[in-house]
């Protein structure tokens, strides 16, 4: 059988009406109006250099004893994680009692070019962690990580086991040399001293055209042939851009931070090795000895579950759990059926464990 | 094989439908884009609603000459155009301005991707013909198909190969965008000279246009005089330049053997079509097949060492160019008295150590401050109850009591005053010496 059914009038036809909703598209494109993002009600409570670090009002009339500290990846921005009304992950927690903070570590320039994953882990975190230990007269606080910011937050539970009570991590590399990681591949051939000597900071164009080049095809033509079809849906149109704005909104990173991430965590593969050193302690995960609940998504392409679920392995807790989302790295968090699934479940788990 | 979808006329049909569509959406698309968007008084965007007009019009003319390429060709849609006809017609709909915003980059990713979309249609509508062709002649479609892959593979192997590569659907134009971006600021190695540079296909044409063997040994020479050193310096940047544009190349051709693996399997995906009974229903239909089969070639290519070796020897020899450049670029600033990056960065790497130290003065006056006093406090406390403050008063007052006794029996035994005396001193002497040992003594034990 001939593979095409089109006939010259159904193809003539598609494109007219494809060219129409481009041409009428225009005028709603331009009527979209400002795109927002972050829904929750926060106030900021404490900053240090550019680093601010918000507690989100409480959706409940009793909050749980013990605050979660979100701590957020360098890449992209923290909204992420409180995107829209039906799309947050903040305001999943807030529903289920939990008394939230999060550091949103602003926008690095040319003056942050020295600062080291000992300045962010041992320092803005540490101090976070300090700040809400005191408003709360708490010694130890419960810590969640998003994807790198998870690397982070079990580098400082290892440093400081006894500032933290619980440990959530999630979509969180830990073996970053999974056959699956491609992004690992891509950069075991970098000169990463060179492009930070060379760059200071590293755009964040760079990095989104990294994630980009993952799947360029799909990424860069047909997404936006998709988007015509939204234009005369406000709303969708409105999701599309949102969730657009954040994937472009990408902070450059502090050269030093981001030469020691690439060079130990990727090209070394340290942190599984015991081999990462940061403010000249060794990082060693087998001082994690307070809870682990690993959150992975199965069809991550950027943290491959393989390569968070290695944790198990490694940490010194008795009481590690895991929690598998079906669905990708950024769908465990924007996706309508992670809204039902995944702030619940780390709730639950948090307020089994006090 | 069965020619059914070419059972009737197709020729005849497409040319008698297509007139009559373009005639509707020309009424339409006119009425619409006159009755909405006046574009007046915008220098050089006068005639800007007039562009859709325009293609609509070749499309018309093309459809009565039968010259099917010209109706592809969109004013806002041709490649290389750049700045030019999209941003005016963008800027002509109120959602253009330097400034980047979420609506208008995706804006302009969209448009490239109608482009994209619309350019394929195009290139499918002219296949479809010469298979309507051959199908006339009475050749079987399978060999139009094959003829119909190879003339779009043609895209990509041809004189314009590079440029079909690095703009299948703006895909591949990125890397090189992109790079280029990180130059902008580089006057002496501008964007510009590497785009040259690296838009050379041909390998070694750039060389051999600039001098080819003339030029390596110039650049192997060694310096001489006052400025020895800034000759070698200037070899050894345009080394680098010949390493990435080398670095470039090889990347490109690789780069473009996915787009040709990718018409491979969109080739055999249809075929499987066609025996599976499962034609392809819509132009989309067909260009998501396309991004599928690219994807698939794609994810496949870019697991391979192959091209992880290319990519990283490409962005570490234009990172090494770029190197090169700002030395000198520093080189000539600071010849100038003024800043440079180098003095820049120092500056920035001692206040981040001062932070530093800074930071730890404080976390320790913080830790002083808020120690823990509550044992030493308990160990001032023990001394303080040690003291047996009640029994020192009560003993300064039996001290007291003998003195007055004392006095008073001194006028009359002046012998015996001394002797008084002297015991009161002893008792006096032995009470102090020793306050818990009276205290005890008064209670009896």
């Amino acid at each position: 059988m001939f593979p095409f059914s089109v006939t010259p009038q159904q193809a003539s036809e598609e494109l007219m009406r494809f060219n129409q909703k481009l041409v009428a598209g225009m005028t709603s494109l331009s009527e979209t109006g400002p795109i927002s993002a972050g829904v929750s009600g926060r106030d900021a409570v404490y900053t240090d250099d550019k680093l601010v670090l918000y507690r989100y009002q409480s959706r409940v009339e009793k909050r749980h004893r013990v605050p979660v500290l979100v701590v957020y990846a360098l890449v992209n921005r923290p909204y992420m994680a409180d995107l829209q009304e039906d799309r947050s992950l903040i305001k999943g927690l807030l529903d289920e009692g939990m008394d939230v903070y999060l550091i949103d570590w602003g926008y690095p320039d040319g003056a942050d070019r020295y600062l080291g994953l000992d300045d962010y882990i041992n320092g803005y975190v540490h101090r976070c962690v300090s700040h809400i230990c005191e408003a709360h007269d708490l010694y130890r606080i419960n810590l969640l990580g998003i994807c790198q910011g998870g690397t982070f937050s079990l580098c400082y539970a290892a440093l400081h086991p006894e500032k933290v009570r619980n440990l959530v991590t999630t979509v969180t590399p830990v073996d970053f040399q999974t056959p699956d990681n491609l992004l690992s591949r891509w950069a075991q051939q970098l000169d990463v001293d060179l492009l930070v000597d060379t760059m200071g900071n590293i755009p964040g164009d760079l990095l989104n055209f990294t994630f980009l080049s993952m799947n360029p095809y799909r990424l860069t033509g047909q997404k936006y042939l998709d988007m015509v079809d939204l234009l005369d849906q406000p709303d969708k149109l409105k999701n599309f851009l949102r969730m657009e704005k954040w994937i472009f909104d990408s902070p450059d990173q502090a050269g030093e931070a981001f030469r020691q991430f690439i060079k130990d965590f990727y090209q070394r593969n340290g942190l599984v090795k015991g081999e990462v050193v940061i403010g000249g302690h060794r990082v060693d995960l087998k001082n994690i000895s307070m809870p682990v609940f690993n959150v992975y998504a199965t069809l991550d392409h950027l943290v491959p579950p393989a390569a968070s679920k290695v944790l198990k392995e490694l940490v010194g807790s008795a009481d590690y759990s895991e929690f598998a989302f079906k669905g990708g790295h950024i769908g465990i968090y924007v996706s309508g059926r992670a809204q039902k699934e995944v702030p619940p479940a780390i709730a639950d788990w948090l307020k089994a464990r006090g | 094989m069965a020619n059914d979808t070419f059972s009737v006329d197709w020729m005849q049909g497409w040319t008698d439908l297509q007139r009559k569509i373009w005639n509707e959406w020309v009424a339409m698309a006119g009425e619409q884009l006159h009755a909405n968007r006046g574009f007046p008084g915008i220098p050089g965007v006068e005639n800007a609603a007039q562009w859709p007009m325009q293609w609509l019009q070749q499309v018309m003319e093309a459809a009565g000459s039968g010259n099917t390429a010209a109706p592809w060709s969109v004013p806002w849609f041709q490649q290389g155009a750049g700045a030019g006809p999209l941003d005016d017609w963008m800027r002509s709909f109120g959602i253009y301005s330097p400034e980047t915003t979420p609506e208008k980059s995706a804006l302009a990713n969209m448009m490239a991707a109608a482009s994209g979309f619309t350019r394929l249609s195009g290139e499918i509508f002219r296949a479809l013909q010469k298979m309507g062709e051959g199908v006339q002649d009475g050749s079987e479609w399978t060999r139009s198909l094959d003829q119909a892959i190879q003339q779009a593979k043609s895209l990509f192997t041809g004189q314009d190969g590079s440029k079909a590569a690095m703009d299948p659907m703006s895909a591949w134009g990125q890397p090189l965008q992109m790079w280029m971006g990180m130059f902008k600021d580089q006057p002496l190695f501008s964007g510009g000279i590497l785009q040259a540079m690296a838009g050379q296909q041909q390998s070694g044409q750039w060389q051999q246009a600039a001098g080819g063997e003339w030029l390596q040994k110039l650049l192997a020479m060694p310096g001489l005089g006052l400025t020895r050193e800034k000759q070698e310096r200037m070899q050894a940047g345009m080394r680098d330049l010949m390493v990435y544009q080398e670095a470039f190349q090889s990347f490109q051709t690789l780069s473009n053997q996915v787009n040709l693996r990718a018409l491979d399997l969109l080739h055999k995906r249809l075929l499987e079509r066609g025996a599976t009974n499962k034609p392809v229903e819509s132009m989309r239909d067909l260009y998501v097949l396309w991004v599928d089969c690219c994807e698939e070639v794609n994810a496949e290519f870019v697991r391979g060492p192959t091209f992880q070796e290319a990519n990283s020897r490409m962005v570490n020899a234009l990172v090494r160019v770029r190197h090169h450049s700002q030395t000198m670029m520093d080189e000539l600033m600071g010849a100038l008295n003024l800043p440079t990056r180098r003095e820049l960065n120092s500056s920035h790497r001692q206040v981040q150590e001062l932070k530093r130290r800074v930071r730890a003065l404080e976390e320790e006056i913080h830790t002083l401050r808020t120690q823990d006093h509550s044992a030493e406090l308990r160990s001032i406390r023990d001394d303080l109850d040690r003291l047996d403050v009640r029994n020192l008063r009560q003993e300064l007052a039996d001290m007291k009591s003998v003195l007055e006794v004392a006095r008073s029996s001194s006028t009359d035994h002046a012998d015996k005053k001394q002797t008084t005396t002297a015991r009161a001193r002893v008792a006096a002497r032995e009470k102090t010496g020793s306050a818990p040992a009276v205290a005890a003594a008064k209670r009896g034990e």
